[in-house]
């Protein structure tokens, strides 16, 4: 058994490579003995926090309609900025606080339903309700500093622009809004150690991080529902294409990152893989969207991320198949070849580009 | 006295926890991640890339298979259908014999030889029109693998089994026991509890004794989820009409049952001998969804605003404690 890496051990080994000044380390004991108390708050403890949220926002707009108080769209809209504003000000001077931060969560979530709800009614025009609820969803990303509240922001923030591209009838402009959502999600866990030592980035990066992900991942679900005249024709390859180039910009990127000149073989094969990969999956950026966020995962050493992309490929992988326009026949042999070329394929790998340590 | 905080084990947390301090350059972060194994290296991102091409190769192949087999190709004759399989499943067992079990390559082996083992029960089936039920056709397959799971030493070999038998006793129960359209099957969900839970135990007991095979996390979150959902589900359908409670005895049990193991999870969950706080929030999960249907059941909530407001307070509550509670958990674990 290996003998475990204490933090003196390697604090030693970052003074011995010049990461790290010598005199840093009473600094850094001192930082430790007083904030080791400190934890930090799991996705899955922050999961049930937006579940139960949710859950709450209901109830409380059934008890705000039944109260009778809201008679036209701008007393929500009124209420709805009362609620906004009131659960900053509750959020900023209660930090500690669990039950009045979890009830500052919800009413600001009933807000920004009921301040939606009141442009939508006022107005009657999509796009100015969809610019306000982004404005919104802006502020409330600045301001309030809280990780799920952060998060939600960004999915909401993008079925807004999601609402404005249809409106517009800029319906291949979802690519644009696919790639972008891609590059961010990417920006945001590589540079993951330059956003840690940023005062600004360091509270942002994660719920932005995984906002990005996640919204990617949805929008994307719109390429495997089935037709329906609510959803326009779109040219899905049009993602594929952005979607290829972002994997083979990270693939660049990781391969540096590791020391593999760009003009070795195996980079080459990487990369022509890649394409291959693309063109034959053409009508399905879902599945290269997904390996996208699992080499992320890996990367950062993410269980989160590699479990949502596992998540996302299998979902887009058994779209894939079932809306394939050919017999069951077909479907299995499309199927098998794929695995067989696989296998293939890492069987080759092996042989060219042997494992260097031993096994499995 | 506390250890000096140099010499506990480094961590990623703690190295980002100084990276966000302003301690350690992102340059000086990355370094340290990369030789705690976090961040990784080229040589991890071959391995990952060998098993990731194994496993999806895999099952994709095995996908296809099944696929074609359900297709009942008329050119194909029994004879031939009966032959690729038996080869298959024959070739695939040497292969996993001759590479070792130890592999991950000769345990993906041995589950694809498990999974085709169905298929050729299937087509067994399909030709010879024999007219058992479907749940034997399970059952069979179930047993039929277990020298091979009880071998393999292989998680998801043990994952395939379970979920074998529990479709078997759903089949079984749905076309021998219980006629489609009876009553609500409370004793089938009891059933469901006790061989997941058994399960679930077994697993428990091998994880704590070190087994090596069985320390990834993944299969005890299943067999947990599993075991919990089949006691929730009579106890919220009890909750919503409590005319079963006294038309159905087995409601009780459920009840009864589903209070005691979430109880027990609780405490198991936070005791010395094991800690997950997974599983401790996945039982206050639980616990929320329940309350909250019982308060909703019992409040007149037709026209009485205050009614709604009181669901919201108690949702938000139950959530404000559940989080107090996981995270003054997660500190107690820390600094011990």
């Amino acid at each position: 058994m290996t003998e475990q890496l204490t933090i003196r051990n390697m604090l030693d080994e970052l003074i011995a490579h010049n990461l790290l000044q010598p005199d840093q380390k009473a600094p850094i004991a001192d930082t430790l003995s007083t904030t080791s108390q400190e934890s930090i708050t799991p996705w899955f403890v922050n999961a049930l926090i937006a579940i139960g949220a949710w859950l709450s926002v209901i109830p409380f707009l059934v008890f705000i309609a039944l109260l009778e108080i809201i008679h036209t769209p701008v007393s929500a809209i009124l209420l709805g900025i009362v609620l906004i504003i009131g659960t900053i000000f509750l959020h900023q001077v209660n930090q500690k606080g669990l039950f009045l931060n979890q009830l500052a969560l919800v009413l600001n979530l009933t807000g920004q339903v009921l301040f939606i709800l009141g442009i939508a009614g006022e107005k009657h025009d999509v796009a100015t309700t969809a610019l306000a609820t982004w404005f919104l969803e802006i502020i409330l990303i600045g301001v309030y500093q809280n990780n799920i509240l952060r998060f939600l922001s960004v999915l909401i923030a993008t079925i807004a622009a999601l609402v404005l591209l249809y409106d517009f009838e800029i319906h291949q402009g979802i690519h644009l809004l696919i790639v972008l959502l891609a590059s961010g999600a990417v920006w945001y866990w590589i540079a993951e150690p330059q956003h840690l030592t940023d005062k600004m980035m360091a509270t942002l990066y994660q719920p932005l991080g995984y906002g990005f992900v996640i919204a990617l991942q949805t929008v994307l679900i719109l390429s495997i529902l089935p037709h329906s005249n609510a959803i326009p024709p779109l040219t899905w390859w049009f993602s594929t294409i952005g979607l290829t180039m972002v994997l083979l910009a990270l693939e660049y990127y990781l391969l540096r990152n590791n020391g593999i000149s760009i003009t070795a073989l195996k980079s080459y094969a990487i990369f022509v893989c890649t394409i291959l990969i693309g063109l034959l999956l053409h009508q399905s950026p879902g599945i290269i969207a997904a390996i996208i966020v699992l080499l992320l995962g890996y990367q950062r050493g993410n269980r989160v991320l590699m479990g949502l992309a596992i998540v996302f490929l299998s979902v887009f992988f058994i779209a894939y198949y079932y809306h394939l326009n050919i017999t069951l026949l077909m479907k299995s042999i499309t199927l098998m070849s794929a695995g067989v070329g696989l296998l293939v394929l890492r069987f080759v790998f092996k042989r060219v580009f042997p494992l260097s340590e031993r096994g499995e | 006295m506390p250890p000096d905080p140099l010499d506990t084990p480094s961590t990623s947390h703690r190295f980002c926890l100084l990276a966000r301090t302003h301690h350690l350059t992102p340059e000086a972060l990355e370094y340290a991640l990369r030789q705690m194994g976090t961040v990784p290296d080229r040589h991890a991102w071959r391995r990952f890339i060998d098993s990731l091409l194994l496993l999806l190769g895999t099952a994709l192949t095995l996908a296809g298979i099944i696929f074609f087999f359900a297709y009942n190709w008329a050119d194909m004759t029994h004879f031939t259908k009966f032959g690729v399989l038996q080869a298959g499943v024959f070739s695939l067992a040497l292969f996993a014999s001759l590479r070792g079990l130890e592999q991950l390559s000769g345990q993906s082996a041995l589950l694809a030889a498990a999974v085709l083992l169905g298929a050729l029960l299937a087509v067994y089936g399909q030709v010879y029109q024999t007219g058992a039920d479907v749940f034997s056709l399970f059952l069979t397959w179930a047993i039929l693998i277990t020298p091979w799971v009880l071998l393999g030493a292989f998680a998801p070999l043990w994952l395939l089994l379970l979920v074998l038998l529990n479709l078997s006793l759903i089949l079984y129960w749905e076309q021998i026991i219980n006629p489609p359209g009876s009553d609500p099957r409370t004793d089938l969900f009891l059933l469901l509890f006790l061989l997941n839970g058994v399960a679930l135990i077994a697993w428990e007991s091998a994880y704590r004794q070190g087994v090596a095979w069985l320390q990834s996390h993944w299969l005890g979150i299943l067999l947990f989820v599993a075991t919990l959902t089949f006691l929730m589900i009579p106890t919220l359908i009890t909750i919503i009409d409590f005319a079963h409670w006294q038309t159905h005895p087995l409601f009780s049990v459920a009840v009864v049952l589903y209070v005691a193991m979430t109880a027990f999870s609780l405490w198991y969950y936070r005791s010395q001998q094991r800690h997950d706080l997974l599983l401790l929030a996945i039982s206050l999960f639980g616990v929320l969804i329940v309350v909250t249907t019982l308060v909703a059941r019992l409040l007149p909530l037709g026209r009485e605003e205050i009614s709604w407001l009181v669901l919201a307070l108690v949702v938000i509550g139950q959530v404000s404690l559940a989080t107090k509670w996981l995270l003054l958990v997660n500190q107690k674990w820390q600094e011990a």
